[in-house]
C-alpha cells in the first residue's frame, strides 16, 4: 500500500502549497502526475503496480460523477430564469469544443484513438475519461488534454475578457465553464461569487450535453475530417 | 451516520444508472445516467436535499484526488504524446481559444 501512501502525501502537500502559491499553473494534479511519474519511472516500478494499489481511489469517480447533480440542483432557480441562454451556450459550446479540437487534431495527422482522448477535453475529467473510453480513446491521455484546456482559461481567461470587454458575470461564467471546466470555475469563483455560480453551471451541464452528443458526433467528425 | 445516508443515495443512483446503461445499450456513461437521475430525484423534491448533502459536498472537494490513478497511467503514453506534440498543443489551445471568444462575445451581447 506504499504507492497508496505516496499518492496520498503527494497530492495533499501539493494541494497545501497551491494555497500559498496562488497561481493557476500551480494545480495539485498536475504538480502530483510530475512528481509520480518520474518517480515510478526512476525506481523501475510498473504502471500497473502502482495502480493496482490505487484503484479504490479510481473506485470512487463514478460516485463522484453522480455527486456533481448536487451543485446542479443547487443553481435550479438561475437555471428557471435564463434557461434559454444557459442552454444555447451550453450546446453551442460543447459541439463548437468537439468539432474544432477533434477537427484541428485530425487535420494536423492525429490517429484516431489520439482525436478521441482530444475530443472531450472541455469537460470536467471524470466524464472526459468516461466520454474517451466510450468513442475509443485513452482515459489517461483524456485527462491531459482535460488539464491543458483547463490551464488555458484559468490562465488566460480573466485577461482575454478584460481585452475584448467582456463584463457581464453570466457571459464571463459561462464561458469559463463550457470552456474550461472544474480549473476555469475554481478561478472564476475566485474572481466574483456570481461567475463562479453560472460557470458550475456551464460545468455540468456542457458535460451532459458531450457525454450525450460525443458517440454520435464523434464518427461524423471523423468522416468529415480524415 | 449522514455520509452513510448520502453515500448509499450516491450508490444507488449509480447502480440504478449502470444497470439502465446496461439494459439500453445506450452510449453514455452508466455515471452520468445516475448523476441525472439524482438531480431529477432532488428536483421534484423525492428525497430531502439535506439527505445527499454530505457525501456530495466529500467526493466534490476532493475530487480533483481521484484523478491521479488514471493520471499516472501517462507514464505508459510518453512516446504517442512526444510523438504527436503539435497537434495536440494545436488542438486543444486553438480550440479552447475559439470556443472561449465565440461563446464570449455571443452571450456578451445577449445580456446587453
Amino acid at each position: 500500500m506504499i504507492w497508496l501512501a505516496a499518492t496520498l502525501v503527494i497530492f495533499y502537500l501539493a494541494r497545501y502549497i497551491s494555497k500559498y502559491i496562488q497561481h493557476p499553473v500551480v494545480n495539485p494534479l498536475l504538480i502530483c502526475l510530475l512528481i509520480i511519474i518520474p518517480l515510478l519511472i526512476w525506481l523501475n516500478v510498473p504502471y500497473e503496480t502502482y495502480f493496482e494499489q490505487n484503484k479504490w481511489l479510481n473506485y470512487l469517480l463514478e460516485p463522484a460523477v453522480v455527486a456533481l447533480a448536487f451543485p446542479l440542483y443547487e443553481q435550479l432557480s438561475q437555471i428557471r430564469q435564463k434557461w434559454k441562454i444557459i442552454f444555447t451556450a451550453c450546446l453551442t459550446g460543447s459541439v463548437l469544443s468537439m468539432v474544432t479540437g477533434a477537427g484541428i487534431a485530425l487535420s494536423l495527422g492525429a490517429d484516431p484513438q489520439l482525436t478521441a482522448s482530444i475530443l472531450p477535453k472541455s469537460v470536467t475529467t471524470p466524464i472526459a475519461m468516461a466520454v474517451s473510453e466510450q468513442i475509443g480513446g485513452v482515459p489517461a491521455i483524456a485527462a491531459i488534454m482535460v488539464i491543458i484546456a483547463g490551464l488555458f482559461g484559468a490562465v488566460l481567461g480573466y485577461p482575454l475578457f478584460r481585452l475584448v470587454g467582456i463584463e457581464a458575470p453570466i457571459a464571463k461564467g459561462l464561458t469559463m465553464g463550457t470552456v474550461s471546466h472544474a480549473l476555469g470555475t475554481a478561478k472564476a469563483a475566485e474572481e466574483n461569487y456570481q461567475d463562479g455560480a453560472f460557470s458550475s453551471l456551464a460545468l455540468v451541464i456542457c458535460g451532459v450535453m458531450t457525454s450525450l452528443l460525443a458517440p454520435a458526433l464523434f464518427p461524423l467528425i471523423l468522416k468529415i475530417f480524415s | 451516520m449522514a455520509y452513510l445516508r448520502s453515500f448509499s443515495i450516491i450508490l444507488v443512483c449509480l447502480f440504478i444508472g449502470k444497470a439502465i446503461q446496461h439494459v439500453t445499450q445506450l452510449a453514455i456513461p452508466g455515471s452520468i445516467i445516475g448523476m441525472l437521475l439524482l438531480f431529477v430525484v432532488l428536483s421534484m423534491g423525492l428525497i430531502p436535499a439535506c439527505w445527499a448533502k454530505e457525501s456530495c459536498h466529500l467526493l466534490i472537494r476532493h475530487m480533483a484526488l481521484l484523478f491521479v490513478p488514471v493520471g499516472v497511467g501517462l507514464m505508459n503514453y510518453l512516446d504517442l504524446l512526444s510523438a504527436n506534440t503539435l497537434p495536440i498543443l494545436l488542438s486543444t489551445i486553438g480550440s479552447s481559444l475559439i470556443v472561449f471568444l465565440v461563446i464570449g462575445v455571443a452571450t456578451h451581447y445577449k445580456e446587453k
